[in-house]
């Protein structure tokens, strides 16, 4: 129950940042390491579902933690310092997809936009579905979904991060569920109805 | 109600965002409408697709290009506003705020207290004055007799 224990992201997690960037801002180095392997894959797994491509995810990772060995001094509330560093990777990875100019990518990890979904449909893969779903979907709708359904964030978490306000987030995500219900559809219900 | 107020409510059943009473409701609303079930049904297996995907590695490239980060030089000494910052963000037993207040609290109610006990400015000019009048007073001899003589006073 993975995502279950995403949700509990708790005091205890939010405690132990807030003492990892005191001692980094006291020149502590090794606390930047030790964030870094706190949060290296969750942000390259948001950045690589948000931009569908490794390489670029590798990116604007790096560059986030780049942004985060600078400007910590920026960082007003410790106690928000997920929300801060989910909000760099957001804003570096939209950097990157609006200077590409591209929706989505090929990449040997993922499926490819010309693969046709019949041929999807036969693998009875729902996960791969899903990606493809997602690949195919606004940024503004696939970013709240990963947010949600990947990272476990809560509206108001997620509401810092896109800097949207969260009747927005409620908004979008059900236009994002929505979107994929109607393409995924036949294939969930099996034209059983259930 | 439509259908999609209904998907609304259903998207934020999934989330937990639903009361009791509501998620009553839209499992009645469920019971009687196949569109908003597939809706349900797919929004889960949305959810359940997501927790069974595999986690992503992350390159090694990723790993070497972050090692190489130069961070910044040890400051010799922390500055002071982000000392001050810590020391507001500290969490005590007693919050510092709550400290804070309840001393100032304290003093004002102190000096109300000295300012009762001791008496005002005038109160003192007054006390002074009536000393003064009363020290300076010089003595006075009364002649003649009672009532006055009215044509001697002309």
């Amino acid at each position: 129950m993975r995502l279950y224990t995403v949700e509990r992201y708790n005091y205890v997690h939010a405690e132990l940042d807030h003492k990892l960037l005191q001692r980094y801002q006291s020149g502590e180095h090794e606390a930047f390491t030790r964030l870094y392997e706190r949060y290296k894959e969750k942000l390259y797994a948001y950045c690589f579902r948000l931009l569908r491509n490794g390489q670029d995810a590798e990116d604007a990772v790096h560059e986030t933690f780049l942004k985060l060995s600078v400007g910590l001094d920026s960082l007003r509330h410790t106690a928000a310092f997920r929300s801060w560093l989910y909000r760099v990777a957001r804003n570096e990875a939209l950097m990157i997809l609006r200077r590409s100019r591209r929706t989505t990518t090929i990449d040997p990890d993922t499926l490819s936009d010309d693969t046709n979904p019949l041929q999807i449909l036969t693998e009875k893969d729902t996960i791969r579905l899903v990606q493809h779903a997602l690949g195919q979907m606004k940024v503004e709708y696939r970013d709240v979904l990963i947010l949600r359904e990947y990272e476990g964030m809560s509206y108001t978490e997620i509401a810092e991060v896109t800097g949207s306000t969260i009747d927005s987030v409620k908004s979008r995500l059900f236009k994002a569920r929505k979107t994929i219900s109607e393409k995924l559809q036949s294939q969930f219900t099996g034209g059983n109805g259930l | 109600m439509t259908c999609e107020a209904w998907q609304k409510l259903g998207s934020l059943f999934i989330d937990g965002e639903l009361s009791d009473s509501q998620s009553g409701e839209l499992f009645s609303h469920l019971s009687s409408c196949i569109h908003c079930r597939q809706f349900m049904h797919s929004a889960v297996q949305i959810r359940i697709a997501v927790m069974r995907s595999p986690t992503l590695a992350v390159p090694p490239t990723l790993d070497e290009r972050v090692s190489k980060i130069r961070l910044r030089p040890t400051p010799a000494r922390v500055p002071l506003r982000i000392k001050a910052r810590h020391f507001w963000n500290q969490r005590f037993l007693v919050p510092v705020p709550a400290v804070l207040s309840a001393g100032m609290m304290l003093l004002v109610a102190i000096a109300i207290s000295i300012a009762s006990l001791t008496k005002s400015p005038r109160e003192n000019q007054e006390a002074m004055t009536k000393t003064a009048y009363m020290v300076t007073l010089p003595a006075v001899e009364v002649q003649g007799s009672y009532p006055i003589d009215k044509n001697k006073a002309q």
